[in-house]
């Protein structure tokens, strides 16, 4: 292993919460609000029921190999030059989704902070912290979310609560009223974005502690998760009403707005930029990190550590190039990316399962051996 | 030193770090002349020294060697000359007897002082007269005897002028290491209350004690100190930063990684927790590892006060670690980016207060912030009655006339105060001077990206402080990795009947440290 650093189930729960919360912010609430309106709480729910059988897949064909990463299991189950090939594509996943999300971040901070700041020096500084946290390997990464998380979901409550009063329950009905259709495909659309990145997580399986307790860590992390972004979306459309929640860009980031509570508390918005920021951050460090180990695992490397600094300033390339802007990448992550990700998320994790199983290849076995 | 060349080179620093007189390897002779004129080159330029010879009955002589001001003269008087000149003509007519057992004879039933012991080597009757005790030789004897009547200058047991407490012990260490460890073992009578000595120093051959309760430390943490601690060679050491510096686990992280005190109360209070204190002679501070972030903002008056005191207490210190490393760069950062978030009448009195000054924020508030840590300084290096006043001056003077002429606003004078008080309410003093210094890098992002810049500081000194461990111990434990058992004492102190368990990531091996239902409960009535 690459990283001889191990982190205990709750850890890597609580990484893939923060890793779903990452999205509250950006394109996922207008996503699922400009499909499906005022029933976009609703779609998130769904997404996130699919987001269990997704994470139930890749994590019941880690736990064949529980010492392997996901690149290293695919060269043992397609054979050296399929595998090979399918082991570079789920390095280069984590490194596309990396870079996209560095890029709505950029542009997110940029637009709602910092508007006289040049875009590349918000993501370049971001990138910076997030290497040297990467470098630390995933114990710091998991200690830092633990020490996070609990804070942060605090403030997060809290601007909920202060919102309650203005609430406009009106907004909610009618349920439904453009059918199934709407929400279907709101479902389809974030299912694939926040609930299907999940895929990356295989990535850290090798590096959990007591591995048989993972499969539950990950659905119940889905199922909060899913839950919390519902709860996000639910208050921005009780407040904003779905018209202007679907229309806004930052709809989760604007609500705050809304608070004004004992006449000095006002325009709180630049915390809700603090807060989606923090759990952003470690999305994209989860993703950096995922690319980072899988390239040296994919390359055979001693060390990861080496391959840290060349892959974020990719990173931070990528992100100009490939990210146009947040108009652009609404529509891409609306019609394209669920495609994209089609086989990442399900395809090559369900063929590989059931290969391993026809072949009756099973990695358990062979490593308790050689421990004992 | 696996690399020969470094081994090389490292050998030629050992030939300057001491340059041994050739002879000084030769055993005791017997011939007491030849001794002394040996001695006598070996510590020539010495005008503290002592040789005292004299003789016992009509032909045996003696001699006695020791250093002025070092040794108690009353015991040298009474103990080992007087019983020598009186008993030992009468012991010697006895019989003719030879080397050996006169050495004995003297030993057992001549000198009256505690501690004898002896040595054949010349080597070592120097190491023990410069280390303070008395070196008898006697003629026709190929050992010297070395008594201990040791006795010098030394401060007393005083209350400790950097941890005061309001309620709690008053005594703290001092300069002398044996006071020391009894401070120590008065507290902890039981033999599992281990005290390793070695010396460090080529020159200064300082004392050093490894500290720990056996069965409750760990032993792969104490052994890690063993190895760590003996692998220090150096010429001196003159105080337990050196010591730090060179056993620390990251040399280039700002925060400290060994704690140090000067309260006996709290060496014990760690021991007790499993952790292993370092003591050094010459020096009131003493070393406690393995230590965490959390830790070095615990008083150990916390665990002497009522517990919800102590909670209160403590969650302050919090907020108050907060401000001191935050207020400056979240006001820097609010005045230049994010007017919006502040109150519209608040606003309007900091931008009059801001009107005449020329400066924006960011500069305002390092030239106030860099005033202030020189005038801290200051305030420290000065003579005391010198001090009070450049304070008064510094503080009053500089402060209302700065205002008056309009370099600063009177908003920021408030700003910065409100932060100096803030650090000093971090019970550890290398933890607070890291939070302090620290504010001014906060700051500059502050005034660059604002609370962007500021978001981006804080994780990245998260991260930092995830990465760090002391003695193997991650430095945020127990929050991080969590450790649900011992939130009892980080954010709040619960009380005593509640600390059934000692910190799980020193004491892995005995966590239990009292009997459970301890809570005391009024008898029923009636009964």
């Amino acid at each position: 292993m690459l990283d001889r650093g191990k982190i205990s189930a709750g850890q890597a729960g609580f990484l893939m919460f923060t890793f779903l919360m990452g999205s509250v912010a950006v394109i996922v609430p207008s996503i699922a609000t400009s499909f499906a309106n005022q029933d976009g709480w609703l779609v998130i729910i769904l997404a996130a029921l699919i987001g269990v059988g997704v994470v139930l897949i890749f994590t019941s064909l880690g736990l064949l190999f529980p010492k392997q990463s996901i690149i290293q299991y695919s060269e043992l189950i397609l054979g050296k030059w399929l595998g090979k090939t399918v082991g570079l594509l789920y390095v280069l996943y984590p490194f596309y989704l990396g870079s996209l999300v560095t890029g709505l971040f950029r542009d997110y901070v940029t637009i709602t902070a910092l508007p006289r700041t040049p875009p590349i020096v918000v993501s370049g500084l971001l990138l910076a912290v997030i290497a040297y946290a990467v470098r630390g390997g995933i114990e710091s990464l998991g200690r830092v979310n633990e020490l996070i998380l609990p804070f942060r979901e605090l403030i997060v409550l809290l601007v909920i609560l202060m919102l309650i009063t203005d609430f406009k329950w009106n907004n909610l009905s009618p349920f439904m009223g453009e059918g199934v259709l709407p929400v279907v495909k709101g479902t389809i659309s974030t299912a694939s974005l926040p609930f299907g990145e999940t895929i990356v997580f295989a990535m850290l399986l090798p590096n959990i502690r007591n591995i048989q307790k993972v499969k539950r860590v990950y659905i119940l992390a889905v199922v909060f998760g899913g839950l919390l972004l519902s709860i996000s979306v639910l208050t921005s459309i009780l407040v904003l009403g779905p018209e202007v929640a679907s229309r806004l860009n930052f709809p989760t980031h604007e609500v705050i707005k809304y608070i004004e509570k004992l006449g000095f508390m006002t325009d709180m918005d630049i915390l809700g930029m603090l807060l989606w920021i923090s759990s952003g951050f470690m999305k994209i460090a989860v993703c950096y990190y995922c690319t980072a180990v899988g390239l040296a695992q994919w390359c055979r490397l001693s060390d990861y550590r080496s391959v840290v600094i060349p892959i974020g300033i990719l990173i931070y390339i990528f992100s100009i190039v490939a990210y146009g802007s947040i108009v652009e990448d609404a529509v891409f992550a609306k019609a394209i990316w669920p495609f994209f990700s089609i086989p990442f998320v399900l395809l090559f994790p369900l063929l590989m399962l059931i290969i391993a199983k026809i072949r009756g290849l099973d990695g358990r076995e062979r490593e308790s051996a050689g421990e004992g | 030193m696996s690399d020969p060349a470094g081994n090389d080179s490292y050998r030629k620093g050992e030939i300057e770090m001491e340059h041994g007189t050739p002879s000084i390897h030769q055993s005791v002779s017997g011939e007491i002349e030849q001794d002394l004129a040996l001695l006598r080159t070996i510590l020539a330029s010495s005008s503290d020294i002592v040789f005292r010879e004299f003789q016992m009955g009509d032909a045996q002589k003696a001699a006695i060697i020791f250093l002025d001001g070092m040794v108690n003269t009353v015991i040298v008087d009474s103990d080992i000359i007087r019983p020598l000149l009186r008993y030992g003509e009468a012991m010697l007519q006895k019989s003719s007897l030879s080397s050996a057992s006169l050495e004995s004879l003297l030993r057992n039933q001549v000198i009256t002082a505690a501690q004898v012991s002896s040595g054949e080597q010349i080597q070592e009757a120097v190491d023990h007269v410069l280390s303070g005790d008395t070196v008898l030789l006697i003629d026709g004897v190929k050992k010297a005897l070395f008594i201990s009547a040791k006795g010098w200058g030394k401060r007393a047991v005083e209350e400790p002028a950097t941890e005061a407490v309001i309620r709690g012990p008053r005594e703290g260490f001092t300069e002398n290491l044996l006071t020391n460890i009894s401070l120590i073992r008065r507290r902890l009578r039981t033999p599992q209350l281990k005290i390793e000595g070695i010396q460090l120093g080529r020159l200064s051959k300082t004392d050093v004690a490894i500290t720990y309760l056996s069965g409750v430390a760990d032993d792969s943490i104490v052994e890690e100190v063993r190895k760590r601690v003996s692998r220090i060679d150096i010429d001196a050491i003159l105080e337990s930063g050196y010591v730090e510096e060179l056993i620390e686990d990251n040399s280039f992280s700002i925060f400290p990684q060994v704690n140090y005190t000067e309260r006996p109360d709290k060496i014990v209070a760690n021991l007790l927790e499993g952790k292993v204190a370092i003591l050094i002679d010459n020096t009131p501070f003493a070393l406690i590892v393995p230590v965490t972030f959390f830790e070095m903002m615990q008083a150990s008056e916390d665990y002497y006060q009522r517990y919800f005191i102590s909670t209160l207490i403590r969650l302050l210190r919090y907020l108050f670690l907060v401000i001191a490393l935050l207020l400056p760069s979240l006001y820097i950062a609010l005045l230049t980016f994010h007017q919006e978030m502040l109150p519209t009448s608040l606003l309007l009195s900091a931008a009059a207060s801001r009107e005449a000054v020329p400066f924006p924020a960011i500069v305002e508030a390092l030239l106030m912030e860099i005033s202030f840590e020189a005038l801290r300084e200051a305030g420290v290096r000065l003579p005391r009655p010198v001090g009070q006043a450049v304070s008064i001056v510094g503080a009053l003077v500089i402060g209302e006339a700065s205002v008056s002429a309009g370099i600063v606003s009177a908003p920021m004078v408030i700003i910065v105060s409100i932060t100096g008080i803030a650090s000093f309410i971090i019970p550890s003093y290398s933890q607070a001077i890291t939070i302090r210094l620290l504010r001014f890098p906060m700051m500059l992002l502050a005034g660059t990206l604002g609370l962007y810049g500021v978001l981006l500081g804080v994780l990245f000194i998260l991260i930092h402080l995830a990465r760090l461990r002391s003695f193997g111990v991650p430095y945020l434990s127990p929050l991080a990795p969590l450790h649900t058992s011992d939130l009892k004492d980080v954010l709040v102190r619960v009380p005593w009947w509640g600390m059934i368990r000692r910190s799980t990531e020193s004491a892995k091996n005995n966590p239990r440290r009292m009997k459970g239902m301890l809570r005391p409960r009024p008898p029923k009535r009636g009964g």
